[in-house]
């Protein structure tokens, strides 16, 4: 199978890092834009007159961003395979358990902080949309016209980002095809891409805020579920780490 | 890697390329109608439905007796803090006018002319208040009308 190619690596690394880089800066990339004139309208279609109103902006959405917490998880991995490239066996072997248990439950924790904001954030936004018109109005005052385009550009580069990055790991070594966890991370936070596309373009631009908030609801749970996974597959690597230290004769 | 797997591999890259661009060009692109309930109205069945402001919580600025308000050209309710977003009902068998701020961070004020019901219930307005809110009532020509706040 070879030698690992290290060069592929680092740009599998840099890759993944981009990846989330983009998606916790997707805040800053969508939305933003004037959102008036379509507030407008829709207080036309709904039959009442708007009074004072403030600056009405494009909402930026919660989905992309909370992508970013699956995305960490591969950021994780490809970050302790690289670390083998500087770090000795022996550290490392020690190290790694440790460091991972502590990222996993910072993971679970902000998952589930997260998971708690964006449910109460749904909920809010369902019982204005339906408390029609002045609930409805506020509704898309505050998160009505989802620029779906922008988005769309985003998760398309994320998207690209994501095989490149999942092509450059198969690269650097393929024998990372037998590692059956990190090729169901790979397929997780692909499908959960295409998934945000997807609720995206559902339903009408009105209400994909709210399908944006169910995805990001879904990727706190599934961010929750590999915090898990990493949690008790580190406890292992605690024992066996524990046991060497143990054996080793004292001074 | 064998030549299965990356057969494999390829085919699975493509799908996901496939289903983005699937998505992006098949789905909705038209804005929808913000009225139109069904979109969402399964989560708000999920949510159950809201609660209504309780009458003994708002001030009234013009003549009240119980619940019922009579209304000679303006009359401004005070809703007090709900402890969360709930929705004041207002009942009346003629048409009468509300001007509300939008809940939540919405930084806007909203009028509805509300109109009698074909189904002779009475015309029925109901406002999203999360916050301690000043909503104004008027009749239209300037003539009384009454108005009753309503739990359903």
């Amino acid at each position: 199978m070879g030698e690992l190619r290290k060069p592929f690596l680092l740009l599998a690394l840099l890759a993944i890092g981009l990846v989330v880089g983009v998606e916790l800066g997707a805040s800053l990339l969508v939305g933003g834009g004037d959102a008036g004139g379509a507030l407008a309208t829709s207080a036309r279609d709904l039959d009442v007159d708007l009074g004072e109103v403030g600056r009405v902006s494009e909402p930026s959405g919660r989905g992309t961003g909370q992508l970013a917490l699956i995305d960490v998880v591969a950021l994780w991995t490809t970050g302790l395979f690289c670390l083998s490239l500087v770090v000795p066996d022996r550290i490392q072997g020690r190290v790694q358990g440790v460091a991972t248990l502590v990222f996993a439950i910072l993971l679970i924790l902000a998952s589930l902080v997260l998971l708690v904001v964006t449910f109460v954030e749904l909920t809010v936004m369902v019982s204005l949309f339906l408390a029609v018109p002045f609930g409805t109005l506020a509704y898309l005052a505050l998160w009505g016209f989802f620029p779906v385009g922008e988005a769309s550009l985003l998760l398309g580069l994320v998207l690209l980002l994501k095989l490149v990055w999942a092509g450059l790991l198969l690269l650097a070594q393929p024998r990372f095809l037998q590692n059956k966890g990190l090729v169901l991370l790979a397929l997780t936070t692909l499908l959960c891409t295409v998934l945000l596309e997807f609720l995206h373009r559902l339903a009408p631009v009105v209400v994909v805020s709210i399908l944006d908030d169910v995805g990001a609801l879904i990727f706190a749970v599934v961010a929750v579920v590999w915090g898990l996974v990493l949690l008790i597959g580190s406890i292992p690597a605690i024992v066996k780490a524990v046991r060497v230290t143990a054996a080793l004769p004292t001074r | 890697m064998t030549g299965r797997q990356k057969l494999l591999l390829g085919a699975v890259g493509v799908l996901l390329v496939v289903l983005f661009v699937v998505a992006v060009g098949a789905g909705r692109a038209d804005r929808g109608r913000p009225g139109d309930a069904d979109a969402v109205g399964w989560l708000g069945r999920l949510a159950g439905g809201g609660a209504t402001v309780d009458p003994t919580t708002v001030r009234a600025e013009c003549d009240r007796t119980g619940d019922v308000l009579t209304v000679a050209g303006d009359c401004v309710l005070r809703v007090a803090d709900p402890g969360g977003l709930k929705t004041l009902v207002l009942r009346a068998p003629d048409a009468f006018t509300v001007t509300a701020p939008a809940p939540g961070d919405a930084d806007l004020t909203v009028r509805d002319d509300v109109e009698p019901a074909d189904d002779g219930t009475g015309a029925v307005a109901k406002i999203a208040v999360d916050r301690a809110a000043a909503v104004v009532l008027s009749c239209p020509g300037g003539a009384g009308c009454t108005v009753a706040i309503s739990t359903s």
